[in-house]
C-alpha cells in the first residue's frame, strides 16, 4: 500500500501513525462499537428492559419463522434496489447535466433544498401529498388521470414505492453534491485532452468523466447501500411500518420489537442480523474497490 | 437545439422538485385557525403569527443555539479526526490498513437505534446524560465513519508520487499532513463537514434520548414538542417552525454551493 | 510531485485560519453546559416527567396549588415522543436519572412495569382519596397490580361523538338517541355531501376506537371477557362487531382511513365533516382552534344492541411515584393531594377535559354537558383497548385493525380476527410467564 511496504517501517513512524488513528478509533470504539457488542450479548437473553434471563439462540430461531420478519427483509431489499436506482442515478445525472448550463444553478438549488428540510416538515409534507384526499391524487384528478388515483400509503407494495419516491426527492441533492465534489477533482487537462481527441457529449462523459468519478461513486454507492439497508426515518414518519406491518423495514422491525413491545432481547437479535447484512453487503461491494485503488 | 432541450428539461426537473417545497411554504403561511387540510394557494399571511406561536410554545431559540453548537462542534471534530485517520491509513506505513478502515467504517454500518439503550445506561453512569459535552461527543462519534470514508477515498486519488513518502520523523509527517494532504482534501472535508452538520442538525433520536433539559435539548426535540400526538397546534405552526429551523442549513448549503461551483473546472 | 499539486502560498494562511477555527471550536466546547433538569429539583419541589410538552403550564398551575397544600411544587420535564418516552422511563427506572413522579398509563400497561417494582405502592394515597370522595373506588382496580395500586388517575376521558353543529343544522339533524337513528343521521350527512364520520387509524393507534366501541355497543361483558383473555376474537360477538364495521364502510359512512384528527376542528367549522368518535381530551384542540359550543357538541353513542346495558369507553392517564426517586416521601405527599378538588379544578381548567374527581369540571360547555350525560346514564365504564390487555398483544392487534381499515372487506374482517386470536394465544402465555 505504501512505499515502505516490504521492509519494517521504523518504530517512530508507526507510533506516529498510531497517534493519527487513535482519536477516530477511540470515538467509534467507545461510543458505537462497544454498545453494539453489548447488543450482541443481549440478543442471547429474554429481556423486557427491567429483568433478563438467558435463552441462548432462541431469539434467532424465532426470527427465521417470523412472517413479519421475512416481509421486512423483502421491503429492505426493495428499498436497497430503489435507492441505488433513483437517488444515486439521478444525483449523477443532475450533477453532470447542471454543470455547464445557465439554468444549472437554479436546478441545483431546487434539488438541494429538500435535503435541508427537517424530518417533521418532511413528514407533514408527504402526508399532505400521499393521503387519500391528498395532493398527488388531487393533481392526478386535475390532469384527468383519475383512474390512477389511489390510497398511496395504505397498500403494499405501493406504499413502499411511494416512500422511495419521497426519499428520492429528499436524498438526490446529497448525492448530487458528492458527485459535484468528484467532478471538481477531475483535472482540467484531462477534460481538455478528451476534447482534443474529439470526444464530446456522451462520449466525453462515458470515456473521460465517469472513470474519473469512480472514487466518489464508491462513496456515494457505499453510503447509499448502508443508508438504504438501514432505512428508518421516512417510514417511521409516514406509516410507522403499517398498515399492519406491511411497510416495515428491518430497522423498523428492530425498533418495534425493542421499544414498542419492550422485547429487548429479540430486538437485539434483529439488530444483529441487520448489522450482519449491512456488513456483508458493504464488504462484498467495497472489498474489490478497496483493493483496486492501490 | 440540444442545449435548449436540456435547459427545458432542467427547468422541468427544478419545478418538479420545488412543487412539494412550495406546498410547505403555502401551508406555513395559512392561519392556524383557518386550516382545514392542505392548501395550494396563499389565502392568508399568518407566517409570523405561526412562528411566534411556535416560539411561545417551545423554547426554539435556545434549542437552535444548542443545535448549532452540536452541529458545528461535532462536525468539526469529526472531520479533523477523520482527516488524521485517513492520512494515516492512506499515506503512513500502517500495518493492515484495511483492517483499520473496517474498524472505523463499521461505525456507520450499525443501525443507530441499537445504540439507544446501552448508550443511555452508559451516559447515566458516567454523568454524561443531559450534558452538552455528551451530545457533542455522540454526534462526533456518529459523524467520524462517514467523514473518514469520504476523505480517505479522496486521498487515494492523490497522485501516487505524493504517497511515496520517504521515512520521516514525527514533525515531518505532521508538516506533510498540514501542507499537502489537508489542502488537497479540502473539498472532501468541506463536503463531509456539511453533511455531518446537517445530519446532526436534523437528529431527533439521540436528542430525545440523551437530553431532557431545555438548555441542552437540540432543535428537533424542541420541534417535536409542537408535533406531539396531544399537541393541538396543527400543521401550519409546525411547518412555519420547521421552515425557521431549516433556514441555517439552507443558507449553509447555498453559501457552499458557490464554493463547489466556483471550484469546478469542468466548464470549458 | 508535479507542479500542479504543490501547495500554494495561500495554504499556510489557510492552515492558520483553520487552526484558529479549531481553537474557536475548543473555546465553544469548553463553555458546554450540563442540563438544569437532570438532578433533583431545587428546593422543596419534586420532579415529574411526561410525554406531553404542551401540558407544562398545566402542571405548573397544579404545582402551585399543591405547593400551598403540601409545601412541594412540581418541576416538569417532557419527552415529546411517546415511544421514546416509554423507553426512557424503562431505561432510567434503575438509575438516579429517574424523576420523582412519572406519567404512565393504567391497566395492563401499568401492571407491565409495576410488577418489576419500579413504582411505589400508593395504597394509603388511594384509601385517603376514596375516604374524601375525590375518586370512585371502582377506578382502583385498573391502577392496581396484585391488589395494590401503583398510580393515580391523571384525567378521565370518555370516548364520545364530537359533532359539527353547522353540518347538523344545515341538514336539519338532531342528536340521535338510538343506534338506528345514529345510522340514519350518518346516512343523511352522507346524502347531504358531508363526510359522515371522520375516522383515522390506518397507521396509528386510532384504529382501536371503532373496534372497542362496536364490541362494547353489542355486549360490554363480552368486551371485558375478551380483553381479559377469557373470550375469543373468533366468537360470534366479535364477528358481529367486525361485520357491522364492514357494513358501515360499505354504506360510505367513514372518511378514508388516513383522516387526520388535527383537521377535525377546521372541517367541523366548515361543516364538511359531520362526526368524529374520540376521547374527550380532544376537546382541547377544538378550544385551541377557537371553536365553542356554537360549532361543536358531544354526545354518547347509543348502544348497538338495544338490550345491552349502556357502556362508555374511558381512558385515564396515570401518575406514579418512582421507587428510586430522589424525593420519594415528598412525591408521595404530592400524590396524596393530587386528586383534591381545588388541585383538580386548576388542572381541568387547563386541560379542558374531565377529572377522576367529578367535582372538578372544565370550562368547556360540550364537555360539561357530556359529564352530565354520563352522570345521568350511569354507563358501565370500559377500559380503553390500549390499556385493557397486555401491551404486546394490544400493539400487534392494533396493527391488525389498522390493516383492516385500509381494506375493510368481510374476508379481511375474518382473517383479522383470526390473527388477533392467534396473537392473543401467544401473548397471554408470555404475559403469565
Amino acid at each position: 500500500m505504501v512505499a515502505v511496504t516490504g521492509r519494517a517501517a521504523p518504530w517512530a513512524a508507526r507510533t506516529w501513525a498510531a497517534l493519527f488513528i487513535a482519536p477516530a478509533v477511540a470515538l467509534v470504539g467507545a461510543l458505537l462499537v462497544l454498545p453494539f457488542l453489548f447488543t450482541v450479548y443481549r440478543s442471547f437473553f429474554s429481556d423486557d428492559g427491567l429483568s433478563r434471563s438467558w435463552v441462548g439462540l432462541d431469539n434467532y430461531a424465532t426470527l427465521v419463522t417470523d412472517e413479519s420478519f421475512l416481509r421486512s427483509l423483502l421491503n429492505t431489499g426493495i428499498w436497497t434496489v430503489g435507492t441505488l436506482l433513483l437517488p444515486v442515478l439521478l444525483g449523477l445525472v443532475i450533477a453532470v447535466a447542471t454543470n455547464s448550463s445557465g439554468w444549472g444553478r437554479f436546478t441545483r438549488f431546487a434539488v438541494v433544498l429538500p435535503y435541508a428540510l427537517s424530518g417533521s416538515v418532511t413528514a407533514i409534507l408527504w402526508n399532505f401529498m400521499l393521503q387519500t384526499d391528498g395532493g398527488v391524487n388531487e393533481i392526478l384528478g386535475l390532469l384527468g388521470l383519475s383512474s390512477l388515483e389511489q390510497p398511496w400509503l395504505l397498500e403494499w407494495p405501493t406504499n413502499t414505492f411511494a416512500m422511495i419516491l419521497a426519499t428520492t426527492w429528499q436524498a438526490t441533492g446529497a448525492n448530487m453534491i458528492l458527485f459535484l465534489v468528484g467532478l471538481q477533482a477531475i483535472p482540467t487537462e484531462t477534460i481538455e485532452a478528451g476534447r482534443l481527441d474529439g470526444a464530446g457529449g456522451f462520449r466525453l462523459l462515458r470515456e473521460v468523466i465517469l472513470p474519473q468519478l469512480k472514487p466518489i461513486s464508491i462513496v456515494v454507492i457505499g453510503i447509499s447501500l448502508v443508508g438504504s439497508l438501514k432505512t428508518f426515518d421516512i417510514v417511521w414518519l409516514l406509516t410507522r411500518g403499517g398498515p399492519g406491518t406491511a411497510s416495515e423495514t428491518l430497522a423498523l422491525t428492530m425498533y418495534r420489537q425493542t421499544f414498542t413491545l419492550s422485547r429487548y432481547g429479540y430486538g437485539a437479535a434483529v439488530a444483529v442480523v441487520l448489522t450482519v447484512i449491512v456488513l456483508a453487503a458493504s464488504w462484498i461491494y467495497l472489498r474489490r474497490q478497496l483493493r483496486s485503488d492501490d | 437545439m440540444a442545449r435548449r432541450l436540456r435547459n427545458a428539461l432542467l427547468v422541468a426537473v427544478a419545478l418538479l422538485w420545488l412543487l412539494p417545497t412550495y406546498l410547505v411554504v403555502v401551508n406555513a403561511f395559512t392561519a392556524a385557525d383557518e386550516y382545514v387540510g392542505p392548501r395550494w394557494w396563499f389565502t392568508s399571511f399568518a407566517l409570523f403569527e405561526n412562528i411566534s406561536t411556535a416560539f411561545a410554545t417551545a423554547d426554539i431559540g435556545q434549542a437552535m443555539w444548542n443545535t448549532f453548537l452540536y452541529s458545528a462542534g461535532s462536525a468539526f471534530i469529526a472531520v479533523v479526526v477523520a482527516a488524521l485517520a485517513s492520512f494515516a491509513v492512506v499515506v503512513m506505513p500502517v500495518r493492515r490498513p484495511v483492517l483499520w478502515f473496517w474498524l472505523i467504517y463499521a461505525g456507520t454500518l450499525l443501525p443507530l437505534q441499537v445504540f439507544l439503550s446501552p448508550l443511555f445506561n452508559a451516559y447515566a453512569v458516567t454523568s454524561l446524560y443531559d450534558t452538552q459535552y455528551g451530545m457533542v461527543l455522540i454526534y462526533a462519534a456518529l459523524a467520524v465513519p462517514f467523514a473518514f470514508f469520504v476523505v480517505r477515498n479522496y486521498l487515494t486519488t492523490a497522485p501516487k508520487e505524493m504517497r511515496e513518502a520517504a521515512q520521516l520523523d514525527g514533525a515531518g509527517w505532521f508538516t506533510m499532513f498540514l501542507r499537502i494532504h489537508l489542502p488537497l482534501a479540502r473539498g472532501a472535508m468541506v463536503a463531509a463537514f456539511l453533511f455531518q452538520f446537517l445530519a446532526t442538525w436534523n437528529d431527533l433520536l439521540f436528542g430525545i434520548t440523551l437530553s431532557t433539559s431545555p438548555n441542552v435539548r437540540p432543535l428537533m426535540a424542541a420541534l417535536a414538542e409542537l408535533n406531539g400526538q396531544y399537541s393541538g397546534l396543527g400543521p401550519p405552526v409546525i411547518l412555519a417552525a420547521g421552515l425557521v429551523a431549516s433556514i441555517p442549513t439552507v443558507v449553509l448549503f447555498l453559501s457552499f454551493q458557490r464554493f463547489f461551483v466556483n471550484a469546478l473546472r469542468l466548464t470549458p | 510531485m508535479s507542479a500542479k499539486t504543490l501547495p500554494r502560498a495561500m495554504v499556510d494562511r489557510r492552515t492558520v485560519l483553520r487552526l484558529g477555527a479549531g481553537l474557536g471550536a475548543a473555546a465553544v466546547l469548553s463553555s458546554c453546559a450540563r442540563g438544569t433538569l437532570t438532578r433533583a429539583a431545587s428546593g422543596a419541589d419534586v420532579t415529574l416527567t411526561n410525554d406531553n410538552p404542551t401540558w407544562a403550564s398545566g402542571f405548573e398551575s397544579i404545582g402551585k396549588v399543591l405547593r400551598e397544600r403540601t409545601g412541594h411544587g412540581v418541576s416538569v420535564r417532557a419527552v415529546p415522543d411517546v415511544s421514546g418516552y416509554q423507553q426512557l422511563v424503562r431505561m432510567s427506572a434503575r438509575t438516579d436519572s429517574t424523576t420523582d413522579l412519572v406519567k404512565w398509563w393504567n391497566g395492563y400497561r401499568l401492571r407491565d412495569i409495576a410488577r418489576s417494582g419500579i413504582f411505589a405502592d400508593l395504597s394509603t394515597v388511594w384509601d385517603d382519596a376514596e375516604r374524601r370522595g375525590w375518586v370512585s373506588p371502582a377506578a382502583r382496580e385498573s391502577f392496581s397490580h396484585d391488589g395494590r395500586p401503583y398510580a393515580i388517575p391523571l384525567y378521565q376521558s370518555y370516548y364520545a361523538i364530537f359533532y359539527s353543529k353547522p353540518a347538523f343544522e344545515r341538514l336539519g339533524l338532531t342528536v340521535p338517541s338510538t343506534w338506528d337513528e345514529f345510522i340514519a343521521t350518518a346516512e343523511a350527512l352522507r346524502d347531504g355531501g358531508v363526510v359522515p364520520i371522520g375516522s383515522g387509524g390506518a397507521t396509528t393507534w386510532e384504529s382501536l376506537i371503532w373496534f372497542q366501541q362496536l364490541v362494547n355497543g353489542l355486549d360490554p361483558e363480552f368486551y371485558r371477557a375478551l380483553t381479559e383473555g377469557e373470550a375469543s376474537y373468533t366468537d360470534d360477538t366479535a364477528q358481529e362487531a367486525m361485520a357491522l364495521w364492514t357494513d358501515m364502510y360499505d354504506r360510505g359512512l367513514f372518511s378514508p382511513p388516513d383522516f387526520a384528527v388535527q383537521e377535525a376542528p377546521g372541517r367541523f367549522a366548515e361543516g364538511t365533516v359531520g362526526m368524529n368518535l374520540y376521547g374527550t381530551w380532544q376537546a382541547a384542540s377544538y378550544v385551541q382552534a377557537g371553536l365553542d359550543e356554537e360549532t361543536f357538541g358531544l354526545f354518547l353513542l347509543p348502544a348497538v344492541n338495544p338490550g345491552a346495558p349502556a357502556a362508555v369507553v374511558t381512558e385515564s392517564g396515570a401518575l406514579a411515584v418512582s421507587e428510586n426517586g430522589h424525593k420519594r416521601s415528598e412525591a408521595l405527599a404530592v400524590a396524596g393531594d393530587w386528586l383534591s378538588t381545588d388541585a383538580q379544578q386548576v388542572w381541568v381548567d387547563f386541560l379542558n377535559d374531565l377529572s377522576a374527581n367529578t367535582a372538578a369540571l372544565p370550562p368547556v360547555q360540550p364537555v360539561r354537558d357530556l359529564a352530565r350525560q354520563v352522570e345521568e346514564a350511569r354507563p358501565i365504564l370500559a377500559t380503553r383497548y390500549w390499556e385493557a390487555s397486555p401491551p404486546a398483544l394490544i400493539e400487534g392487534n392494533v396493527q391488525e385493525l389498522s390493516a383492516f381499515m385500509a381494506n375493510p372487506t368481510a374476508a379481511s374482517a375474518r382473517s383479522t380476527l383470526q390473527r388477533m386470536q392467534e396473537r392473543a394465544d401467544v401473548e397471554w402465555e408470555m404475559w403469565s410467564l
